[in-house]
């Protein structure tokens, strides 16, 4: 490890390293949510000072890296996308999530985005006359599979009555 | 709640130039002015504001004071406007905008690692025979304490790093059992945290250690806006040197660390 510097708004912590082969990089790590991000690295010559620089200007940064035959001046910005963050149960309360299980004859459906209730609970349950073997869901129909028979339900819109 | 998502965006560009083998450079945001010590040789780069390109005003040198020693500090000092630089053979001096060699004071110790405080008030030397020097803007003596007591110190290059209020430094040096950091205020008297240390370190907090570290490595900053200091270590894992940024508070209390990747010597 050659140097160890800040950037003057002490968002970005910058580390010169010479590598086992010689070679020496200019690594940059950014602080989010607690932990240290390596977000760019940039090969350097030997004799290469680097220095932070001020820049106030629609929040850009610069790096000057003086080297023995030019200066290079190193803009970096750094953008925060915000997003809203919901948490499961609001992601969740948009569409319906269904899980089912099958206890031999009987069929358990839980709508997750209503309410979470884990197995052996459900929200609705049908027993048919065998043992289901198989069953699926698309758009508004059920298909169910036992032993004996195929049984295929229509379903009123976003709902499920049995 | 929002989720950050940080992105870092760059740009690169170059200005041809010519400072062979540049040993130093010190930019004084106050003058947006560039100092770079090439070969024994002064250049010194300006900009009309932040947001224009340096332009070489002019280049002096070389000057015979500074090829005689290496060079270990070089600021250029706004009120008096010339270049301070202190050398490895114990020279101080000044050179001004048109060369013009100003000796200031002369070590006969030799100086090991020298710093100026952010306010320019102060300049500290750490000197060969290991005491701590505090200099004032006219380069009088103002302070000395030898600077540890307990363990023997190398002549090896300590680090300094400033906090940005320069109410604190720390300076990180190398003993006979590794790196020390200590926290220093500007009358250079160690920073004492009331917290208590670790049961295996006894006593009170002083800075990063009570005692050299050989783990230790001989890097230090100090965070510009924060109270954290950065540093780096090494530590061997699977037989393997693994190199770590650790952060500490000006307590020596530890916050958090990264690897750095493994391939770094």
């Amino acid at each position: 490890v050659v140097d160890l510097f800040w950037s003057l708004d002490s968002s970005v912590l910058f580390v010169k390293v010479r590598n086992t082969e010689g070679a020496d990089w200019l690594l940059m790590y950014y602080r989010a949510n607690y932990h240290w991000f390596l977000k760019n690295t940039m090969e350097l010559k030997r004799e290469d000072i680097c220095l932070s620089l001020s820049c106030e200007k629609h929040k850009r940064h610069k790096l000057l890296i003086i080297g023995g035959e030019d200066f290079q001046i190193v803009e970096y910005s750094i953008h925060h996308s915000e997003k809203e963050w919901k948490n499961l149960s609001e992601e969740l309360k948009d569409k319906h999530q269904f899980q089912y299980f099958i206890d031999g004859p009987t069929l358990h459906l839980t709508d997750l985005s209503k309410c979470l209730m884990p197995p052996p609970l459900s929200m609705l349950k049908r027993s048919f006359d065998s043992n289901i073997t198989a069953f699926s869901k698309a758009d508004n129909n059920l298909l169910i599979i036992t032993e004996k028979k195929v049984h295929l339900l229509d379903l009123p819109a976003n709902e499920i009555i049995f | 709640l929002a989720r950050f998502d940080p992105a870092v965006a760059f740009a690169r560009y170059s200005i041809k130039h010519s400072c062979a083998h540049p040993s130093q450079a010190q930019y004084q945001s106050a003058a947006s002015l560039l100092v770079v010590l090439h070969e024994g040789s002064l250049s010194f780069f300006s900009q009309q504001d932040r947001e224009t390109p340096f332009r070489l005003t002019s280049t002096l040198g070389p000057i015979e004071e500074l090829l005689s020693a290496r060079i270990l500090l070089l600021e250029w000092l706004v009120e008096e406007e010339c270049v301070l630089c202190v050398g490895e053979d114990g020279s101080i001096f000044t050179v001004g905008r048109e060369g013009e060699v100003d000796v200031k004071a002369q070590n006969e110790d030799g100086i090991a690692g020298a710093s100026l405080s952010p306010t320019q008030d102060y300049l500290y030397l750490l000197t060969n025979n290991r005491t701590l020097i505090q200099l004032n803007k006219e380069f009088d003596l103002v302070s000395e304490i030898p600077l540890d007591e307990a363990e023997e110190v190398l002549a090896t290059q300590p680090h300094f790093s400033w906090r940005a209020d320069a109410s604190h430094f720390v300076i990180n040096y190398e003993t006979v059992n590794g790196h020390k950091a200590l926290t220093k205020d500007q009358m250079m008297g160690t920073f004492i945290s009331p917290a208590r240390s670790d049961p295996k370190e006894d006593g009170l907090v002083q800075s990063v250690s009570e005692r050299g570290k050989k783990q230790m490595l001989g890097l230090v900053s100090w965070q510009p806006s924060g109270s954290v200091i950065a540093g780096v270590d090494c530590q061997l894992k699977a037989g393997q040197k693994q190199h770590r940024v650790i952060f500490w508070e000006k307590n020596g209390l530890r916050h958090l660390e990264f690897n750095l990747p493994t391939d770094v010597s």
